[in-house]
């Protein structure tokens, strides 16, 4: 077994970490110790995706060099912000960390939270607006510690305190001159106070051979609007939970998921929406253009219990097959309570359309570029949902350079 | 009468395994304005979308011999490249990508080489203003959400940015409102002429008032039966297509099979 219990005590004793960690590092441990590996005949979350496959014997904790993102963003901060990396905030402002350290809820959260380091931490104090993205990058690193295959374990916590506002970017990369697959099991949570605002992105460029999981985990307070996009371009297999909370009367969330895939590719997103308050809205909008044998599965719960009156729920779910062999899927799933909501979702996977290829061609555009074009298109809608300007761009950037891969790869 | 631009030869096209056009001759001389006229089901979209290689439509025989060269070997953007250009009947909506750039990447692709943004925004504004369309108008995405005048304007935009050396215009009239026919016929007046040859498909005389054809053809279930000067015009307008068929017209016992 390549992780033990002494990997997780060597790991907090390294860092010289408080007590209250260590023993939430060790109960995380347990956790994983405990749970079953998800098995798609059993489990009904893994059921279109199977991991059999994966043997987690053959990885290894990396040293601290690919848990640890490098962090951009502009050179001065006002003040009160703290952005750093989530091993520095265990001493310097622990009550926040502690405050939202998450009980794991799965096989591969329990691995994260016992094993994590280096990782992300950023507060934005109350009515502090940070104008320009902060961005984590997590990189991939080529050589293992041993003759093991190299695991990762990015961690990112954000906190914006009411009246705040913050755009944030996890950047899940790859390393071109990775030799061996990569376990990466990814952990963003996402507290959003009263009245804040929050624009979060996570893009992921995994390396083809690596094998992603993540949760991404947003709470959200009264009158408080987060923005979430996912853009899922890399990676062999992942699997990734996007759940938003919508905690307090008022609330926002509008959820985007871009979904651009070829070869063996097999990406799955399970996501929640939950309201648990009234008067609240959540929009989900997530589009696939699938490639090659590649596929892309889409679970979305909607769950409005008894507290949840006057609410609004929306989702949509569209997927292009580009080839053949690629599949698309869409379960939406409803757990309405709450008599006085509206509630709807709408799902359609098609093909290139061949009259619009034909149409874009008698115009002197090439059948590939005319495809292009098409799938660009496609996106767009999701795209003109980003309300950061700067993210809408490099968004669009990074389809349309995974799109030139996919057309001349 | 100069050298032909445009030749068709027995051309014969099934689409879906039924037989459309059975035996179609045409020559458009460079630089000519001709229409082809006939009633419904004639097969006037079907010529048009042969001509531009949409794949539903199979040349079981006959060519077609455009600038000298076969035009049946080509994919549509080869024969937009050679100079082809089709007005849909019915341009397709394309969702997502705006008209601007849909444009740069056709000129590109049809003069095989980067066009300068300001000769592109020069070309552009000329072009609109002649349409009397506005600025905003090619901000919006390709056909979406168009009005039936808008996107017919657009085919002539495209046309007029494209510079063709034929255009087929597939019933650009239909759907149009007077004003906008006009507009649209002296979009097209603006850009005929010695450069560009036209072939105008419609079934109504009505835009032959604004576009003057040298000659004039009429389709009759899959074949040309009869072309003429544009005296045709007045004829048809005056006796509709019954008493033209019953001169020119095949026998009855030649009537296309419907498809089992």
């Amino acid at each position: 077994m390549a992780f033990t219990r002494e990997t997780v005590e060597q790991v907090s004793a390294q860092r010289s970490e408080p007590s209250w960690l260590r023993e939430a590092r060790l109960q995380a441990w347990e956790a994983f110790e405990r749970i079953p590996m998800p098995d798609s005949q059993r489990d009904e979350d893994w059921r279109r995706t199977d991991i059999s496959q994966l043997d987690l014997a053959a990885f290894a904790r990396t040293r601290n060099g690919a848990n640890a993102p490098e962090l951009s963003g502009p050179e001065t901060l006002p003040k009160g912000v703290v952005f750093n990396s989530l091993e520095r905030a265990v001493r310097d402002c622990p009550d926040l960390v502690r405050e939202h350290l998450e009980p794991a809820a799965g096989k591969f959260m329990a691995l994260n939270a016992a094993l994590w380091s280096g990782g992300a931490f950023v507060y934005v104090p109350p009515d502090v607006t940070v104008e320009l993205p902060l961005q984590a990058t997590y990189g991939a690193e080529s050589a293992a510690t041993s003759s093991a295959a190299p695991a990762l374990f990015p961690r990112t916590l954000i906190v914006v305190d009411r009246g705040g506002s913050l755009t944030f970017v996890d950047h899940f990369g790859a390393d071109s001159a990775a030799v061996a697959s990569t376990l990466s099991s990814a952990h963003t949570h996402i507290v959003v106070r009263d009245g804040a605002r929050l624009q979060y992105v996570s893009l992921q460029e995994r390396d083809e051979r690596t094998w992603h999981f993540s949760t991404e985990r947003a709470v959200i307070g009264r009158d408080a609007r987060v923005d979430v996009v996912i853009a899922a371009l890399g990676g062999g297999l992942s699997k990734s939970y996007v759940e938003t909370v919508l905690a307090g009367p008022g609330t926002e969330a509008n959820i985007v998921g871009l979904v651009l895939t070829d070869g063996r590719q097999h990406v799955d997103h399970q996501t929640l929406q939950e309201h648990r308050a009234p008067h609240t809205t959540s929009n989900l909008l997530l589009k696939s253009a699938v490639k090659g044998h590649s596929q892309s599965i889409f679970a979305g719960l909607v769950r409005m219990p008894k507290e949840a009156q006057q609410s609004d729920a929306f989702q949509e779910a569209r997927a292009l097959l580009l080839s053949e062999h690629a599949k698309a899927d869409a379960i939406p799933k409803l757990e309405i309570i709450a008599n006085d909501v509206r509630c709807t979702h709408a799902g359609a996977i098609g093909q290139v359309d061949e009259e619009q290829k034909f149409y874009l061609m008698s115009r002197g555009i090439p059948e590939r570029e005319a495809e292009r074009l098409i799938v660009t298109g496609f996106f767009e809608p999701a795209l003109e949902r980003i309300p950061v300007e700067a993210i809408r761009e490099s968004t669009r950037r990074a389809l349309a350079a995974r799109l030139g891969t996919i057309h001349h790869g | 009468m100069s050298e032909p631009s445009l030749l068709i030869d027995n051309l014969h096209v099934t689409v879906e395994g039924r037989e459309i056009l059975r035996g179609v001759n045409l020559t458009v001389p460079r630089g000519e304005t001709h229409a082809l006229m006939g009633p419904n089901g004639s097969g006037k979209s079907t010529l048009a979308y042969t001509l531009m290689g949409h794949p539903k439509y199979k040349v079981t025989a006959g060519k077609v011999l455009w600038k000298g060269q076969s035009l049946l070997d080509l994919t549509p953007d080869q024969r937009a490249k050679s100079g082809l250009f089709l007005a849909f009947q019915y341009p397709v909506t394309v969702p997502g990508v705006s008209m601007v750039n849909f444009l740069r990447q056709s000129l590109r692709a049809v003069r095989g080489k980067e066009v300068a943004v300001r000769d592109f925004r020069k070309d552009l504004k000329s072009a609109m203003d002649v349409l009397k369309m506005d600025n905003q108008f090619v901000t919006r995405y390709l056909n979406d959400g168009f009005s039936g005048g808008e996107k017919k304007r657009a085919e002539m935009l495209q046309m007029a940015m494209l510079k063709p050396e034929m255009a087929i215009l597939d019933e650009t009239d239909s759907g149009l409102d007077i004003d906008a026919l006009r507009i649209v016929s002296e979009g097209v007046n603006s850009l005929a002429g010695p450069e560009l040859g036209v072939l105008i498909i419609t079934h109504y005389q009505r835009i032959l008032n604004y576009i003057k054809p040298q000659h004039v053809h009429v389709l009759y279930r899959g074949r040309v039966i009869v072309s003429g000067g544009p005296e045709l015009v007045g004829r048809l307008e005056n006796e509709g297509y019954d008493n033209i068929i019953k001169e020119f017209g095949p026998a009855d016992d030649d009537a296309p099979q419907a498809a089992a």
